[in-house]
């Protein structure tokens, strides 16, 4: 079994989601979003990065990314995201625009009142069901030291609900279920379902890229490179050197090093470094150890060593970054 | 919206890790299973929780208890069985068969990357099987409502979910086409297939037996857990429950007390105390503001509290998670 490094870097990162609105939308309707990182405290107070998603389970509407203004047009059954927080418009008719609503980016204060409905767009004469829905949701992760996976993201995904393997189309159909049959545990389902769609939808944009495509994500693809990595995942302590690395996935240390730049965008030992910071910074987060234990942990003998490597790649030293963390995250009851 | 309580204890009680294994079975098998108490430490390290469950995909078989005199339960494709309480259990190709655990497997250093993710077993009979054998790792910590409302066995046809037997499918896609992200894909199909089992089980329990669970069933004993969980800081009384659910106080008291088997204050002092372990295990806020934010002014007040209910005071109960606790990156 190969090492599946992407779940790996979903756990570190600590990605988790919510289903916010269920957008009950009567043509002409327009809504606007932010960027991300101006309601994230608002909407997933816990997460450094919101990446935002719809899934329209109804009816169609339009994407747009701003602020070039792509536009794409989405289906029923259609999910499109934004891993890099970017602004956006979703709208009945391309090019519309309209003043975002901050109140509206609000958590409730039971979570478990989610999602929230609304009704947008014009109205609905004799009771008719407005034409289309569209349930919104937030995902959360962490970004800094290093998240390889957002990095490896473009600004906008779009996946139809017909393609991947099947997820799609089933969260569409369970999450339609969840949230008009709302039943005991319903908001912790659409937060697992929400999961999952993204990794589909990860998997989905890796099956679409083109032969030769160089990316994090096609990277755990190939047979060296993807072995490399899974290595560094597996024994992130380990003290490893480019030929030990080399060795273990039978190449030349010229040659992987020249690989893992090509996929990667940067050697293997400051990926290595890199990655051995994200996994100190979730630690310290934590706050389950000591700052020598977490250096143990990730393969530094002297609590020295690690705090100036720390330092170099964060700007901060570990107990300044526990402390900072600790004051900026209010104890969480969820 | 109303209020949901059971998306609450889910949150507060985490699912932490979940594991899958694929099991090819012919005529005649069987497999006995340990006390999850005794697997635990090994496949899914740092939980303090396993529940073993087992979804027949393929085939029909029979699933047991130890227990003298307990009927073994018939299960056919699409069906779920599960044991919230860790009990250990024998899966077999027919009713009364009996087998040594494998204990290998549950050996400290195997760890649980040693553990395969296919099996196959039995005696290459005609009648093949197919079973999916799920591990969901939770934090339980000082006050688990929901883990202590569940029987010792669960089981689901595959008729009365809508889910179930297609997550079903889509785990065992997942556990043997090892696509990337498959683990996480594992994990939270795991969550789902949980949530929806205790939904069946909350459907099926009668109105009057006395449980948490059917607690949320009676519309009065909801609205009071729901308050206690939307603000457990409050400082609540009797009285002021009392009126916010329109009941007297005897009423409010004799009913909670059918339906959940603690009194109300007891029930949010227990509460009160799962959140707060929560925040002393995850994070560095200081004792006296996680005092605060469960709805203690004093300190002192909070840690004679948590004292009384788990044993241990704040200070120490952290200390010792943080010695057992698993130095890995959380689990979300």
């Amino acid at each position: 079994m190969t090492y599946d490094a992407l779940s790996d870097v979903l756990r570190a990162i600590r990605l988790h989601s919510a289903v916010f609105y269920d957008v009950n939308a009567g043509d002409p309707w327009v809504a606007e979003a932010p960027r991300a990182s101006v309601i994230a405290s608002a909407v997933m107070p816990q997460s450094e990065h919101v990446i935002q998603f719809h899934v329209v389970t109804q009816g169609g509407c339009w994407a747009t990314l701003l602020p070039e203004a792509r536009s794409v047009l989405l289906s029923p059954g259609d999910v499109v995201a934004f891993p890099h927080g970017d602004a956006h418009v979703m709208s009945s008719a391309p090019g519309m625009r309209a003043i975002p609503n901050l109140d509206a980016s609000q958590r409730p204060e039971a979570p478990d009142r989610l999602p929230i409905a609304v009704h947008l767009g014009g109205s609905v004469a004799g009771g008719e069901a407005p034409r289309n829905r569209v349930l919104c949701g937030f995902l959360g992760c962490d970004v800094r030291p290093f998240n390889p996976l957002l990095d490896a993201l473009p600004r906008m995904l779009h996946m139809h609900g017909k393609d991947g393997s099947g997820w799609i189309a089933r969260f569409v159909e369970f999450a339609r279920l969840e949230t008009s049959e709302k039943r005991a545990g319903s908001a912790s389902m659409l937060a697992k379902l929400g999961e999952i769609m993204f990794v589909d939808l990860v998997r989905h944009y890796v099956a679409g890229l083109p032969e030769g495509s160089t990316n994090w994500l096609v990277a755990l693809g190939d047979r060296h490179v993807g072995r490399a990595i899974g290595l560094i995942h597996e024994s992130p302590g380990q003290d490893w050197t480019l030929d030990r690395l080399a060795r273990e996935v039978g190449l030349s240390r010229s040659s992987l090093a020249e690989r893992f730049q090509r996929y990667v965008g940067k050697p293997p030992m400051q990926y290595l470094t890199l990655w051995r910071m994200q996994i100190a910074s979730s630690l310290l987060t934590d706050g389950r150890a000591s700052i020598a234990r977490v250096a143990a942990e990730i393969g530094y003998e002297s609590e020295a060593a690690f705090s100036r490597a720390f330092k170099r790649a964060l700007g901060t030293s570990p107990s300044l970054w526990r402390e900072r963390q600790a004051v900026a995250a209010p104890p969480k009851s969820y | 919206m109303s209020f949901d309580p059971l998306s609450d204890v889910l949150r507060a009680v985490r699912v932490r890790e979940a594991l899958f294994i694929d099991v090819e079975l012919s005529t005649p098998w069987v497999a006995e299973a340990l006390p999850s108490k005794v697997v635990g430490p090994t496949i899914l390290p740092g939980c303090d929780h396993v529940i073993e469950y087992h979804v027949v995909t393929g085939g029909e078989c029979w699933a047991s208890l130890y227990d003298e005199g307990f009927a073994p339960v018939h299960l056919s494709a699409g069906d779920v069985v599960a044991f919230p309480q860790g009990d250990p259990h024998i899966l077999s190709s027919a009713p009364g068969m009996r087998a040594s655990p494998d204990i290998d497997s549950c050996r400290p250093s195997a760890g649980p990357r040693a553990l395969p993710a296919i099996v196959r077993l039995g005696g290459g009979g005609p009648e093949r099987g197919h079973i999916v054998c799920g591990f969901l790792g939770f934090d339980v910590r000082p006050f688990n409502p929901l883990l202590n409302a569940l029987p010792r066995m669960m089981h689901m046809r595959s008729k009365d979910s809508g889910w179930i037997d297609r997550f079903a499918e889509f785990a065992k896609l997942e556990a043997n086409e090892k696509r990337m992200g498959g683990a996480s894909m594992l994990a939270k199909l795991s969550e789902i297939m949980f949530i929806d089992l205790v939904r069946h089980y909350l459907a099926g329990i009668p109105e009057d037996s006395a449980n948490w669970l059917t607690g949320l069933k009676d519309r009065h004993v909801r609205q009071a857990v729901d308050l206690l969980h939307q603000s457990p800081a409050k400082d609540w009384t009797l009285e002021g429950l009392a009126r916010d659910t329109g009941l007297s106080r005897s009423t409010l008291a004799e009913r909670f007390m059918r339906h959940v088997g603690k009194p109300p204050m007891q029930y949010l002092t227990l509460w009160r105390m799962q959140l707060a372990s929560g925040m002393l295990a995850d994070g560095d806020a200081s004792v006296a503001r996680i005092g605060t934010s469960v709805g203690y002014d004093s300190e002192a007040a909070f840690s004679r509290a948590f004292k009384r209910a788990v044993g241990d005071s704040p200070t120490a109960w952290r200390e010792r998670r943080r010695q057992d606790g698993p130095a890995a990156p959380p689990a979300r």
